[in-house]
């Protein structure tokens, strides 16, 4: 069923923040899979979260339950897609 | 609706044992996972992979999907058999993090019921999507719909969008009272503009003569074209930047454009006339640092 009318929406940005409590219901996990992903390092904010660091979560989620990686692997495995990010935007940066 | 090969989808036997299973499910997730392969065409095998897993690795839903039989092919016109619906009830709750990415066949077959229930059954829930807009909605603010399955949203995309925000919908997640939908902005692939952040990059051919000497440069933006200066004894590969012309953000991007110099060929006797001029008059040696 299409609706018509434009659903209506806000836009998570930069300067939106959110807490432990806002990021375990928007991804409905408990809070301790939060703290556990911090102190493997996966994430480095400890209280006041930016949208970076839901997509962040989001994708060790996906990560998680598609792949079945553990937690400890999880930020392993985040830090090298950041890295192979990065290392697409060089080579875009200096193709010829 | 089409018929799936679940068995096909994931290379294995139709006697396969659960374990074997999981292994290949594992070892085509690992492959074509959208997180980790961002091939086009990854993404969609990868729902395929993942929508079979749901059925394959379920001992309900395995049988209930067994007793459709061999007959039906993959992608053959397909009706499921009277009363097949009514033995087999799928009330456990979806595993996977895709949400709303699966086939007609699947909806029809394992998911209409289990929804109805759910919705009745779970708690407020959030849901999670992404979303590909294109650079120039970005620029000029657009409504796109979207389909999630068992709806289609007109989504408003707000100016000056860049990758990585999220788009949240009240009220169009699961549950009753509906969660929030969130949406993960991506930019599609633009086949003149890449985008880091708020900022743009192009590519832009100059001639040698316009880099050597200088030029004003005609030169594309996503809202419309610009003159660009380009300074005398330009070098191939250097950056020059168009400040605020990038996503206009609350505070805008830049559009960073690489010079590359490109060479007119040499075979026609003009050009050939001029190269030979070049190599007798200039005293220009490229590989000067390089000999001893």
């Amino acid at each position: 069923m299409v609706k018509n009318r434009t659903t209506e929406f806000d836009l998570l940005d930069e300067t939106t923040q959110l807490s432990a409590q806002d990021l375990a219901r928007v991804l409905n996990v408990d809070i301790t899979w939060i703290e556990t992903l911090h102190a493997h390092g996966a994430i480095t904010e400890t209280s006041h979260y930016t949208v970076l660091t839901l997509t962040r979560l989001r994708k060790a989620r996906r990560l998680e339950v598609d792949l079945g990686l553990n937690t400890e692997s999880l930020a392993v495995v985040l830090d090298l897609l950041d890295q192979i990010d990065h290392l697409h935007g060089e080579l875009a940066r200096h193709r010829v | 609706m089409d018929f799936k090969d679940y068995y096909k989808a994931l290379g294995v036997d139709r006697k396969a044992s659960a374990d074997e299973i999981k292994k290949a499910y594992r070892l085509l997730a690992r492959k074509f996972h959208p997180d980790l392969n961002k091939d086009k065409s990854a993404e969609a095998r990868f729902k395929e992979v993942n929508e079979a897993n749901e059925v394959l690795s379920d001992d309900e839903k395995r049988k209930a999907y067994d007793e459709l039989g061999t007959g039906p092919q993959q992608g053959q016109q397909f009706r499921p058999p009277p009363n097949w619906n009514q033995q087999h009830d799928f009330r456990a709750q979806r595993q996977n993090t895709q949400e709303a990415d699966f086939s007609d066949f699947f909806e029809e077959l394992f998911a209409a019921r289990a929804k109805q229930e759910e919705a009745r059954q779970r708690q407020t829930q959030d849901s999670h999507a992404r979303i590909a807009v294109s650079l120039r909605d970005s620029f000029s603010g657009a409504t796109r719909q979207i389909n999630l399955g068992n709806k289609t949203l007109n989504v408003k995309i707000p100016r000056g969008l860049i990758a990585g925000q999220v788009i949240r919908l009240k009220g169009q997640g699961s549950g009753q009272p509906a969660g929030d939908l969130y949406l993960e902005v991506e930019f599609a692939p633009d086949p003149l503009y890449r985008a880091e952040g708020k900022d743009l990059f192009i590519d832009l051919p100059v001639t040698p003569w316009e880099a050597a000497l200088g030029a004003d440069v005609k030169t594309p933006t996503p809202t419309g074209s610009i003159m660009l200066k380009v300074p005398a004894n330009t070098a191939h590969g250097r950056e020059l930047r168009a400040k605020g012309k990038g996503i206009p953000a609350a505070e805008p991007g830049d559009l960073h454009v690489r010079l590359v110099i490109v060479l007119p060929r040499g075979d026609t006797p003009k050009a050939k006339e001029i190269y030979e001029h070049m190599a007798r008059d200039l005293a220009f040696n490229p590989r000067a640092k390089m000999e001893g």
